[in-house]
């Protein structure tokens, strides 16, 4: 045991072992072998060598010396599959892992000590931290649900988390919180009883009567109550856990309708289960009344569109061809100081639309920079990088769309009378703008309106939200026109591994769909290359096929969401005919929306 | 006073959207009917008429009221610009002169009226019936010879003069062509007294009186117009509504008789069925059931046949545009699908705010109860609100309503999108409003568009409970978050009464959860009393002059 131990710790770093002499030594010599390779590479290179080979004495001998008894019908094989049940029966993967997990992974005592901060998005200090802190289960229970699991009863899931703190039992009234909860308020809040606690092993589950912090389990009877994840506590006081957040994006959607339209309330019904069963995918009606499925690409897309056509809808469907979600986003400044005045004339709004600074858009979108920092904090960050002016960096009015996106809407007004009044009206046009862009109907991006003047009625009345909501959005539809319009396409980072002699094939593929291979390079000690390249998503539709096809089927990509990029070419040019122009025009009349271009004198008025 | 107005020139260069005007190819007496008017006000004895115009037929008002004053010898008054939809009476504009009848002229939706006795003029939209029958010809050759179904012929009203030589001479060909009547609108009567001029409706005439004949004769109703009984309409029979609902004897035009019927199956003892819909009428024959019908529809685009259509969004309608642009095969199925955003924009909302779009249309008062009270145990917050026509500035001053149900006539509650301007919320039916919020409604390819036929007696009523829901959650797919429906158990909305006790003090919490908490988020909630007046300027300036449209000093 002892000798093991020393080798443990010799089988990492600079140790080598001369087979001679017996000595250690921390540096290579001539007749010495790195540790590790003595005792773990080398005896299975040889395993592998010896069956591969078909070296029958060799195997035999090598068997009996490691101890491994085959089965009876095992005996006979030879090769591949002999060399399978013999690395199973010697180094089991499952057990190796279990190992590792074990030896390696913090237990939850040690890691939510350090790692409690992370998790809670409440105060450091409060009952419900510093129970996650101590994974007490006397604590009050915070429980996080990740994922909902589908169960054999149709609709119903089980919701599996991780229990952080306290104890949850079957019985036991908790409330539910999902991510928009906020403490003290009531949306997105539900005091539920929990019908039973299960233990979840591979496919069986097993009733438990409770689950003390630092386990995991599944939870009957809240499912109704919870989207995707959710947190899980007794206390009052409690705030939300931290979402996890996916590197992943939902850019490429599919439209779906049932074959036969009186199946229609099924498919909703299908739609609103897998919106909770996939953790990511998301299912939206939209304006235009298609009813769309937003996955991460198109493997993901087919298999949530399988699971709602056989598990959840159970309905035959039409599908569409996958499309790819835009953004749409300003060029340049505004060529002019644009004006809307209201339905009543007696109120005039003045802005003007430029485009983000480089980089705060997905500062953004990465949470760097969020509606809920503190002002003086995010004004410094905002100074300091993105060259922000420090009375504007303190002015801005809200986010959008949602509260939550990459567009600004920032007062740089001076002294006006009853401004205040107005900003929620400014806010709620500016959301609604923002949502539903000028366009075609896409959200914007990485647009920052400045509100330079106003004029309004001396009486209240005349300036209520009825005349400030939709001139707002009027005059920022004329910013958005006047400022170069441009669309914004999601774009993949596209890792793909193949041989030498199939690179030049890769090339050819990505070329013709406008990649970009921006790193090339051979994986040290094999022969195989990696290119990284940027591919925008519209063109990754067959992608994998067609690199298969060009490569002999020596390629292999993988595809994540990277960023988003402005497409070249001015979309409110029908002359140059123009990709972007066309992509306007098909998703306008996609949409339902009135055909042909907007005109930015349905929105700019004259003074 | 001016301060606040403009010099009204807006309203005189704003151009009147839709509608024909009167073409050459009518007379007045044509287009108007003046003499079955003023028959029919002699016959009722009425005092004060006013008749009614919709915007592109008001050029012609004053010659129709100077004809009728002439023979009637007592003057009439002329309604324009309407309240809400100019197919609908507009009886609160009659009240204001204390009209005790209306003549309504133009496109109608059909929808009853309460309070006064209307006498409906469809008036008439160039029709080039050749025309019409030969594009009708080619479009029905391509139809799959499995029609042995019936093919029913509707039409706007506008168009109902023609509609009788159609149908005869296209019956020839089409042996299962059914004919709808307009349920309250009559056409020219041989029988009319003093009508001795041109009856271009003669063979329509006829052929009613033939389709009458074989009809049961309790069958026959009471018609609108006094003057002009037995003959017409041959299946303007009973209302929807039922004898006990009818309110202060004053409703001199319904005339409810005991066969109120809306379904097919209590006239089944008949060897026709009786379909009602959308004020119109169809006589089925036999063992067909309106399920395998198919539709011809003439007369321009419009609200009349996108209710239509939507009411029956799965079936083909053959749709025969008067321009000449050739028979369009269309179904309402995409425009259906279209609306399904509408139930979840619904379920998500907090607050629905019933928008009162008529103040005629019969029972809309027990309609705005029935929403408010599925809307209650949906536990959601109703307001009602009436505001005329609705357009943008007037839905977004009140932005925290989440959506609108829209109480109107049949045509008017479509808003669609792609029709009607981008409102800030969106405007729903009623029947949107029973799908989404009442356990047990289920959605179906049948658009209920009449509120109505929502109400107890009507063909889709429901008996809905009044007990609050228990509560329920799902997930919204407009945000993907949990959306609820129903109460939450009573012990909360205890806690956080109408008093709450904060430092010691009572205080009144009005309309917690409700537009209370909303004014409670707003940025800006009145003058700050702690904070102090502005410094007393001691400089006196003269200020601009003039509206904000257009200072003084801006005059270019």
């Amino acid at each position: 045991m002892v000798m093991g131990m020393m080798i443990f710790s010799r089988l990492w770093g600079e140790h080598f072992f001369n087979k001679k002499t017996k000595k250690w030594s921390t540096a290579k010599s001539q007749d010495n072998e790195r540790a590790f390779n003595t005792y773990i590479l080398d005896p299975i290179f040889k395993l592998f060598d010896a069956i591969m080979n078909f070296k029958k004495d060799e195997t035999q001998k090598l068997l009996e010396t490691l101890k491994i008894k085959l089965a009876v019908d095992d005996r006979d094989k030879e090769g591949k599959p002999l060399l399978k049940v013999v690395m199973r029966t010697w180094l089991p993967a499952g057990d190796t892992l279990f190992h590792m997990i074990t030896v390696h992974l913090p237990s939850p005592v040690v890691a939510q000590r350090y790692r409690a901060e992370m998790l809670y998005e409440g105060p450091s200090d409060d009952v419900c931290c510093s129970g996650i802190k101590n994974c007490d289960a006397e604590a009050p229970l915070m429980m996080y649900i990740s994922k909902m699991v589908p169960t054999s009863d149709k609709g119903r899931f089980y919701a599996f988390g991780r229990v952080f703190s306290g104890k949850v039992g079957s019985g036991q009234k908790v409330r539910i919180m999902g991510p928009n909860y906020v403490p003290g308020k009531k949306e997105d809040l539900f005091e539920k009883s929990i019908q039973r606690s299960i233990l979840m092993m591979g496919r069986f589950v097993e009733a438990i009567e409770d689950v003390p912090a630092g386990n995991i389990c599944g939870l009957v009877g809240v499912d109704q109550y919870l989207v995707k994840t959710g947190t899980i506590t007794t206390s009052k006081e409690a705030h939300n856990m931290k979402v996890m957040k996916f590197s992943v994006s939902p850019v490429v959607r599919v439209a779906v309708e049932p074959k036969n339209p009186s199946d229609l309330p099924k498919l909703v019904e299908g739609l609103k289960r897998l919106s909770k069963s996939d953790p990511m995918v998301q299912c939206i009606i939209e304006e235009s009344g298609e009813h769309i499925i937003a996955g991460a690409g198109e493997l993901h897309l087919e298999i949530c569109l399988k699971d709602l056509e056989e598990d959840h809808a159970c309905v035959p469907l039409k599908k569409s061809d996958p499309v790819v979600s835009y953004r749409e986003t300003v060029g340049s400044e505004s060529t002019e100081l644009c004006l809307s005045k209201s339905p009543n004339k007696h109120n005039r709004l003045y802005m003007k639309a430029q485009p983000m600074p480089e980089g705060l858009a997905d500062a953004i979108e990465d949470g760097k920079v969020t509606p809920r920092d503190d002002p003086k904090a995010r004004k410094t960050l905002l100074c300091d990088k993105f060259e922000f002016d420090a009375t504007d960096a303190m002015k801005i009015w809200t986010f959008g769309p949602e509260s939550t996106g990459a567009n600004l809407l920032i007062d740089v007004t001076k002294g006006v009378q009853y401004l205040n009044e107005i900003k929620d009206s400014c806010v709620a046009g500016f959301q609604w703008a923002t949502k539903e862009g000028v366009l075609c109907d896409e959200n914007m991006r990485a647009v920052r309106f400045n509100l330079h003047d106003v004029t309004l009625h001396a009486d209240a009345i005349h300036r209520g939200g009825g005349q400030i909501i939709p001139t707002t959005r009027r005059v920022l539809y004329a910013c958005v026109l006047t400022a170069e319009p441009r669309l914004q396409e999601p774009v993949y980072l596209c890792e793909i591994q193949c041989p030498e002699a199939a690179v030049g094939g890769i090339y050819g593929v990505l070329n013709r769909r406008r990649g970009v291979v921006f790193e090339e390079q051979q994986v040290i000690g094999t022969p195989m290359f990696v290119v990284k390249a940027h591919l925008p998503v519209n063109e990754s539709f067959g992608f994998t096929a067609d690199l298969r096809s060009n490569t002999g089927g020596q390629a292999f990509p993988q595809c994540v969401f990277d960023h988003w990029q402005e497409m070249p070419g001015n979309p409110m040019d029908p002359e140059s005919n123009s990709k972007p122009y066309n992509i306007v025009v098909d998703t306008r009349k996609r949409k339902g929306l009135k055909e042909g271009l907007p005109d930015v004198t349905n929105y700019l008025d004259k003074l | 006073m001016s301060a606040f107005t403009n010099t009204g020139s807006a309203v005189v260069q704003r151009q009147v959207v839709e509608g024909v005007p009167r073409g050459d190819s009518f007379t007045l007496e044509q287009m108007y009917e003046v003499t079955r008017c003023v028959a029919w006000v002699r016959q009722g004895d009425y005092h004060k008429v006013c008749l009614q115009f919709p915007d592109e037929l008001l050029g012609d008002a004053a010659a129709v009221a100077e004809a009728m004053t002439c023979q009637l010898g007592q003057p009439v008054y002329i309604l324009g610009d309407t309240t809400y939809g100019s197919c609908c009476v507009d009886e609160v504009a009659a009240a204001h002169v204390g009209a005790d009848a209306v003549i309504h002229f133009g496109n109608t939706c059909l929808s009853r009226s309460q309070r006064l006795p209307v006498l409906y003029i469809p008036t008439r939209l160039q029709v080039d019936i050749a025309g019409v029958m030969e594009q009708l010809k080619n479009a029905l050759e391509e139809r799959d010879s499995s029609g042995t179904h019936p093919l029913i012929l509707l039409y706007d009203t506008r168009c109902q003069y023609a509609v009788g030589k159609i149908f005869s001479e296209l019956s020839l060909s089409l042996p299962h062509l059914v004919q709808s009547t307009l349920e309250g609108v009559g056409c020219e009567e041989p029988t009319t007294p003093n009508t001795c001029k041109e009856h271009s409706c003669q063979s329509q005439g006829k052929k009613s009186k033939e389709s009458n004949s074989n009809e049961d004769s309790a069958d026959v109703g009471h018609v609108f117009d006094n003057c002009s009984n037995d003959s017409k309409c041959n299946c303007c029979d009973s209302e929807n509504c039922q004898k006990p609902t009818e309110k202060d004897g004053s409703s001199h035009n319904d005339s409810c008789t005991s066969n109120a019927s809306n379904s097919i199956d209590e006239n089944s003892q008949n060897s026709n069925s009786k379909v009602k819909f959308n004020g119109r009428c169809v006589l089925l024959p036999s063992e067909t059931d309106i399920k395998d019908c198919s539709f011809i529809y003439l007369g321009p685009k419009g609200t009349t046949l996108d209710s239509l259509l939507l009411r029956f969004a799965d079936k083909t309608f053959y749709h025969v545009p008067l321009s000449n642009e050739g028979v369009q095969r269309l179904s309402g199925m995409q425009s259906l699908f279209r609306r399904n955003i509408k139930l979840e924009i619904i379920r998500d909302a907090s607050i629905i705010g019933i928008l009162v779009g008529t103040l005629g249309v019969a029972k809309y008062q027990e309609a705005i109860a029935r929403l408010k009270s599925i809307i209650k145990c949906a536990g959601k917050r109703s307001y009602t609100f009436v505001v005329g026509k609705p357009n943008e500035p007037k839905l977004a001053n009140i932005s925290e309503v989440d959506v609108y149900v829209y109480v109107t006539c049949p045509e008017t509650t479509l808003v669609d999108r792609a029709s009607d301007p981008i409102l800030y919320r969106k405007l729903v039916a009623p029947w949107e409003v029973e799908v989404a919020l009442v356990a047990g409604r289920e959605w179906s390819m049948n658009f209920e568009s009449d509120f109505s036929a929502l109400l107890p007696g009507g063909a889709h009523h429901m008996e809905v409970c009044k007990a609050p829901r228990a509560e329920e959650a799902s997930v919204s797919l407009i945000t993907n978050q949990t959306q609820t429906l129903g109460l939450r158990d009573g012990s909360e909305e205890a806690a956080a009464g109408p008093v709450v006790v904060q430092e010691g003090r009572a205080l009144a919490a009005l309309h917690v959860g409700g537009g209370g908490q909303i004014l409670g988020g707003r940025s800006w909630a009145g003058l700050d009393p702690t904070q102090p007046p502005p410094a007393p300027s001691t400089v006196v300036l003269e200020g601009r002059k003039g509206i904000a449209a257009e200072y003084q000093d801006e005059k270019r």
